[in-house]
């Protein structure tokens, strides 16, 4: 299981207007950081459009414990019709619940020495 | 993805936005990361790129099926979507809806080819990024067979798992019969499974590919291709 850490920006995210600079500030998201004019920009990235969080917006599941999928089914944390993201890593057969993900955002880790990283 | 820099491991969480998109941010530089093509788009570690590989979208059904050794990392956290919202049905019901304004608010312009909102499979790794609407592979079947790459590419829908998939193929033609996706080579699909003529499981290739919003795919890659249009 992961760390329970509260977040607080999420629900604001859905509905929101505004440009992304003021509507973070509004919203008390994470403010953003100043662009650094002497920073490496990808050729053709309008950094000025961007929002850059200073902080993260999500917390992300760093290192979790794998249980066999069967396992998880005959405890009924997951059913036949959950929706999961499925991915190889260290020779395994990896999965993450996709509505789970959509809080975490990324999650990463290393399986057999190999790592590994999801992002939704 | 594989998280590491010149075989070193980066620590990643999504920190930003940029064309409606998260971005990812390693903690270790600082770096800005595109989250779909794991491209560093802002930061010292502009000019590299993050190894990507297929993330497929199913269901535990399927995936039991698939491999009975199959892991799972469960959260304690519940989602900002419920189960039903993340299955495709869910997923339909949004494709009319906008783009909320703080994510619009990071697009300079949209391609308008199709809805924003629109759901389809986009398939990139080539020369050129191309899309498959959801609704003309359901409206052909729900089976595409086309060339990606210039290799046979086979789209379809897959009835257990309800989202579209791609799979690199030499077969020329498909059949349905009832959920079962009959392939001229003799190899079939049957719960997501792939078998050989012989009946064997068979080891698939995959494209990288995600099942996403238009407005996402159009404007991660440039000149995407639309299947079933021109140009």
């Amino acid at each position: 299981m992961t760390r329970s850490i509260p977040l607080t920006l999420l629900g604001a995210f859905l509905f929101t207007a505004g440009a992304p600079q003021l509507a973070s500030a509004q919203l008390g998201m994470p403010p953003s950081i100043p662009v650094d004019p002497t920073m490496p920009v990808k050729e053709g990235f309008d950094v000025e459009r961007a929002y850059l969080g200073r902080a993260p917006l999500f917390q992300p599941m760093y290192n979790p414990e794998w249980i066999p999928l069967r396992e998880a089914r005959s405890r009924g944390a997951v059913d036949d019709d959950t929706p999961i993201l499925v991915f190889e890593a260290g020779g395994r057969t990896l999965a993450l619940v996709s509505s789970q993900m959509s809080y975490h955002h990324v999650a990463q880790g290393e399986m057999a020495g190999e790592p590994w990283m999801v992002t939704f | 993805m594989t998280p590491s820099v010149d075989g070193e491991i980066r620590w990643f969480s999504e920190h930003g936005l940029y064309d409606g998109l998260f971005l990812m941010r390693d903690r270790e530089s600082g770096t800005f990361w595109d989250h779909l093509t794991g491209e560093a788009v802002y930061g010292p570690e502009v000019g590299t790129r993050l190894e990507v590989a297929p993330l497929r979208q199913t269901r535990v059904r399927q995936l039991i099926a698939e491999d009975s050794d199959a892991m799972i990392a469960l959260s304690d956290r519940g989602g900002l979507r419920s189960d039903d919202q993340m299955k495709t049905e869910g997923l339909l019901r949004g494709v009319r809806g906008r783009l909320n304004r703080f994510f619009a608010g990071t697009i300079e312009e949209e391609d308008t080819r199709r809805p924003t909102m629109d759901l389809g499979l986009g398939v990139w790794g080539g020369e050129r990024a191309v899309y498959f609407p959801y609704d003309v592979v359901v409206t052909t079947d729900n089976a595409i067979l086309t060339e990606y790459d210039g290799r046979g590419i086979l789209v379809y829908l897959d009835p257990t798992a309800q989202a579209l998939t791609a799979i690199f193929t030499d077969a020329d033609g498909v059949r349905w019969e009832d959920d079962v996706l009959h392939l001229s080579d003799g190899s079939r699909i049957e719960e997501g499974v792939v078998y050989d003529a012989a009946g064997e499981r068979a080891e698939v290739e995959r494209p990288l590919q995600v099942f996403t919003r238009w407005y996402g795919f159009s404007l991660t890659f440039d000149d995407v291709a639309i299947h079933g249009e021109e140009g």
